[in-house]
């Protein structure tokens, strides 16, 4: 059996220590996910695309990542008339490469400017011990 | 009087990092049940230090109180920009009932390091 001040002792090392492991994880957090979040809203997807008698060519992008480990997988684009129904989509594996480009065919009439587009771009991103699948809007852009 | 403001501050600190560990819990480098455990022991700690279960009880729920507050403003300003997975965790539900687990169990402990303090 321990003597009282001992255990005294003891008990207050226990203190000590769950206060600062408690205060050192709520400040760690904290702080990256501030960090995280302001990395993260640097970045975009991006995709330009190019009517060329009677195909789409297009160019998708993801940039602005600075110093987050980024792996994009996938990307889907729907172009949609105005009342909501689906004209085109198109869609692709990125294979861990932050450019990809695809042509395909138009739909008809597409001159008659009716329609819009909106794609979204999945992307696994690692840094620190974070491991997170994100699912990023896609800016379109025509040309 | 000196020791309750001193467990209150302490508690309050506890409880308001136990609440963010469920928002921040992928962002954390310690994962949530130790940091629950963290706080059970702290808990053990006031029970263990106050002379009478009353008034544990009574910093208990005034820290309880306070980091809920503290919590709820700070979730504003830390959290403007809020990404969908981190909103995917914010279910209604499993805060609710995790809030009183870890209440009631940081009581419970608190009541245990009073019942078992050597007596004169």
């Amino acid at each position: 059996m321990l003597s009282l001040a001992k255990r005294v002792e003891i008990s207050k090392f226990f203190f000590w220590l769950a206060l600062t492991l408690v205060v050192m994880n709520y400040t760690a957090g904290v702080l990256v996910y501030r960090s995280y979040t302001r990395k993260l809203s640097n970045a975009k997807a991006l995709c330009k695309i190019r009517f060329e008698d009677g195909s789409i060519l297009g160019e998708v992008s993801i940039e602005g990542f600075e110093g987050l480990k980024i792996r994009p997988v996938d990307y889907q684009i729907y172009f949609y008339d105005r009342r909501g129904n689906v004209l085109k989509m198109v869609s692709n594996s990125m294979f861990g490469r932050s450019e990809a480009d695809f042509v395909t065919s138009a739909w008809s009439n597409f001159q008659e400017e009716d329609w819009h587009a909106r794609g979204y771009s999945n992307v696994s991103i690692e840094w620190l011990w974070l491991k997170v699948n994100l699912f990023l809007p896609l800016e379109v852009k025509i040309e | 009087m000196k020791k309750i403001v001193f467990f209150a501050i302490v508690m309050i600190i506890a409880y308001h990092a136990a609440v963010f560990e469920l928002l921040l819990n992928q962002f954390s480098p310690l994962p949530a049940s130790l940091v629950w455990m963290l706080l059970l022991v702290l808990s053990w700690c006031v029970g263990h230090e106050l002379g009478h279960f009353s008034k544990t009880l009574w910093v208990l729920a005034f820290s309880f109180v306070a980091a809920g507050i503290l919590s709820y403003i700070l979730i504003g300003h830390y959290m403007k920009e809020t990404l969908q997975f981190v909103v995917q965790t914010l279910t209604m539900k499993a805060v609710s009932v995790s809030l009183l687990v870890f209440f009631t169990a940081s009581v419970m402990s608190a009541f245990f390091g009073f019942m078992f303090k050597p007596r004169k």
